[in-house]
């Protein structure tokens, strides 16, 4: 099967992870043009065996990192949900929740929120997040608990009890 | 039973357990709410995440061949980048950019003009900028070597440029030499001079070694969060000044070290 057919399905995927890093409709699709671009320059290099979902996030990664990391410092506008996608739209306090977990998100380091987004959106496994973001897996393991503990501080802590942190 | 690590906790959450393990992991959670507690609200975010970033399926133009990519000055993130002032430690090797951004588009001439500045942001500019964030506030060390051993210093930076360097006298803009240092840039060496004034305030000359030695360019400025920098090639090296002036008194300090060091 020609690469362009085998890319096609992942696209949306690409597409998804561009946004949760930069929570910027117009920027993020940008990403992905220029990373589906390289692909298709370089896929000589791709292997029958390799994981081709995998060397799509890498390309991503690396595009990004090298290229626009500056970006996150001033967390973008974080919502395209202006963007008619879905047939049904969320209920306003649906939406409201939603876009809620995305300032989050965006306000988080890009390194954390990274690993965040390949765990749990895209189920990467963590070995395979290493080896996407070049780093041992401790580092992805530390990334993605300090990750949570802030999410969860921000987003499910009982005002009503006090806040036990757990190291 | 073993205790359970914070690795396998968020395993359990993902979902990437073996079924045993993950069995034996829901058993010690039941007998310890406050981990139990932590886990439910991670699988709560995992739920939360995934409603509130959901695939796209707007229209989105696949692009055929690397001939139809437009030219980077329409790409809005890239430009977003340009203004950016982050440094590329990239995969550009040598001066002028890769066969990537140089096709052109609907039959289109190479726009060489912007080809250049795209470079020119991206192997001087950027780096000269960066360079100058990461060194000036430095108390202790800001230079390597200090201009006490001036001639040392020259004679170090111009064997690795390969070309003589001089150390521009800025002191009638009331700046002194405090010394400098050799750096990397992204295929070679680079040298950084520092100077600053009685109020402390602090510059930076960045040099680097230009492939193309016949190019030249006219005296362009940059600037942005308060950095300014004026950047030119002369005589096959890129020279970047930078400071935390406003523009107008950096360009008097610009213009004397282009004077000094232009043959």
């Amino acid at each position: 099967m020609p690469i362009d057919q085998q890319i096609e399905p992942l696209i949306p995927h690409l597409r998804r992870y561009a946004r949760s890093l930069l929570h910027n409709g117009v920027h993020a699709d940008d990403l992905v043009q220029d990373c589906l671009l390289r692909a298709l320059e370089k896929q000589h290099q791709l292997q029958p065996d390799s994981n081709l979902r995998a060397w799509l996030f890498t390309l991503m990664h690396n595009l990004y990192v090298n290229q626009i990391r500056q970006l996150t410092r001033q967390p973008d506008t974080y919502c395209w949900s202006d963007e008619s996608s879905s047939d049904n739209d969320p209920e306003p306090e649906l939406l409201a929740r939603h876009q809620q977990l995305q300032q989050q998100m965006s306000q988080i380091p890009f390194a954390q929120r990274e690993v965040l987004a390949l765990v749990v959106l895209e189920g990467f496994s963590y070995q395979q997040v290493a080896n996407i973001l070049a780093v041992p897996i401790g580092t992805v393991m530390s990334r993605l608990n300090r990750a949570r503990e802030t999410l969860r501080e921000k987003l499910y802590s009982d005002p009503g009890q006090p806040l036990r942190r757990v190291k | 039973m073993t205790s359970v690590s914070e690795h396998e906790l968020h395993a359990y959450v993902d979902g990437l357990l073996d079924p045993v393990r993950q069995q034996q992991v829901k058993f010690w959670l039941s007998e310890h709410p406050d981990q139990a507690q932590k886990v439910a609200a991670y699988q709560r975010l995992n739920q939360e995440l995934l409603q509130s970033y959901p695939l796209p399926n707007s229209s989105f133009q696949m692009p055929r061949t690397p001939h139809q990519h437009v030219l980077a000055s329409r790409s809005v993130w890239l430009q977003a980048a340009a203004i950016a002032g982050f440094t590329l430690f990239g995969a550009m090797s040598g001066w002028f950019l890769n066969q990537h951004w140089m096709s052109s588009t609907d039959g289109m001439p190479h726009d060489i003009a912007l080809e250049q500045a795209m470079d020119l942001q991206q192997n001087l500019v950027l780096p000269a900028r960066v360079s100058h964030r990461v060194y000036t506030p430095e108390v202790l060390h800001p230079v390597e070597v200090k201009q006490e051993q001036q001639q040392h210093l020259l004679g170090w930076l111009s064997k690795r440029l390969g070309q003589p360097l001089k150390a521009p006298d800025l002191t009638v803009q009331g700046f002194s030499l405090l010394g400098g240092r050799l750096l990397p840039a992204n295929n070679g060496p680079a040298a950084q001079l520092m100077y600053e004034n009685a109020q402390g305030k602090r510059l930076t000359l960045y040099v680097r070694e230009a492939s193309e030695p016949q190019v030249e360019t006219a005296f362009q400025r940059f600037n942005s969060e308060g950095l300014s920098s004026f950047y030119w090639i002369d005589n096959g090296l890129g020279y970047a000044l930078s400071g935390d002036l406003d523009e107008q008194q950096l360009m008097q300090s610009a213009t004397a070290v282009y004077h000094q060091l232009s043959f």
